[in-house]
């Protein structure tokens, strides 16, 4: 297997208070004690959300590794401020995947540029990305084929049953909170790479997008191939489950890969069919059908 | 779910091992064929993280129990 599917990982944190169980808003705290980890900790969108993002890794294992080491000195940086403020009334933080209680109102904008011109709704949740790398010539194919397999990839990982405190009646209730954001759902189905360039160009030219080009430290990957996300919440599985879901993840990649070079592949479905599947999945995980 | 092949609906469950079926061959060569075992076992009958945190709810009607669970998961295995 000489291509490597080397790969990424992004994690996004929710603060909370352990007292009230609530958001807290800390970024700035966290953005000031995670100096030393540089351009792998960014602000998100609220700030009560703080952001990692591993280097580029060579195999599952490195993944596992970096990932590791943010979480840890996410946990450190939280226990540090703590013991800071002890004493004090909301006096502690701890770095979490996902809290259910605090509403939207709870949660205040940071002024990150990347969110910087956002107008529209807001909603704080968070979530994790694996990026795994193809090589360019089939990469499309590959992001066409793995849009069939978001669907299980969801009903594996759905982790948010709670939202503003209330049961939902659905497992993942981020999924329908992000409908409200543009390029959340399944990508469409695009014909070759040509195709995709011309889709991020005329984001970029329109401000829709910045320049198209950022997110892994390090790894200039065109940024709308996020668009070939699922939610993948944090802790679908537990202890070791995020591990085993990147696993998931890229040995699909790799699959496929292996499919189009041989000139193979699976068929491209449509995003409505599929959307079928996605809604079944967030509503009841791996016990739908 | 439903199976585009068999245009049938199908639980969701067998899909998701069909998925790992789909993968099989790959596995052994990026150096997850432990892991891709562990995952079939669970896909078959193990709770996905909003199964373990309604569970919780149920249990003590409070949602920082809830938090707490996803806290404690946070440092797990670190």
């Amino acid at each position: 297997m000489p291509q490597r599917f080397t790969l990424g990982i992004e994690e996004e944190f929710q603060l909370v208070d352990p007292v009230t169980r609530e958001l807290k808003s800390h970024i700035e705290e966290m953005m000031a004690a995670g100096a030393h980890l540089g351009d792998q900790i960014k602000p998100e969108l609220h700030q009560s959300v703080v952001e990692v993002g591993t280097p580029v890794c060579a195999d599952i294992h490195e993944a596992r590794q970096a990932v590791t080491h943010l979480r840890r000195s996410l946990i450190e940086m939280a226990e540090d401020s703590r013991r800071a403020h002890r004493g004090r009334r909301h006096a502690s933080r701890s770095a979490t995947g996902r809290t259910s209680r605090s509403r939207t109102a709870c949660a205040t904008r940071t002024s990150s540029t990347r969110w910087r011109t956002w107008r529209g709704p807001t909603s704080s949740s968070a979530c994790t990305f694996t990026w795994v790398s193809t090589a360019t010539r089939c990469s499309i194919q590959v992001m066409n084929g793995v849009r069939a397999f978001l669907p299980h990839l969801l009903a594996l990982s759905v982790n948010s049953p709670f939202w503003c405190g209330r049961k939902t009646g659905v497992k993942s209730v981020r999924s329908t909170i992000f409908k409200r954001f543009p390029r959340t759902q399944i990508p469409d189905f695009y014909y070759s790479w040509d195709d995709y360039a011309k889709y991020v160009d005329l984001l970029v030219r329109t401000n829709s997008i910045d320049d198209g080009r950022e997110d892994l430290v390090g790894h200039p990957a065109p940024r709308v191939l996020q668009d070939a996300r699922v939610p993948h919440l944090r802790h679908p599985l537990p202890g070791r489950g995020d591990d085993r879901h990147r696993r998931l993840v890229q040995a699909l990649v790799a699959k496929l890969h292996g499919l189009f070079e041989r000139n193979l592949g699976i068929r491209g479905y449509s995003r409505a069919i599929l959307m079928e599947n996605k809604f079944r999945a967030l509503k009841r995980g791996l016990d739908g059908r | 779910m439903i199976d585009f092949g068999l245009k049938s609906e199908q639980p969701t469950r067998a899909l998701v091992l069909e998925v790992l079926d789909f993968v099989d061959d790959v596995v052994d060569e990026l150096g997850s064929r432990e892991e891709m075992r562990f995952l079939r076992e669970w896909a078959a009958s193990g709770n996905t993280g909003a199964d373990r945190q309604l569970a919780a709810f149920e249990r003590t009607g409070d949602l920082r129990t809830v938090v707490d669970l996803l806290v404690d998961e946070t440092r797990r295995g670190l």
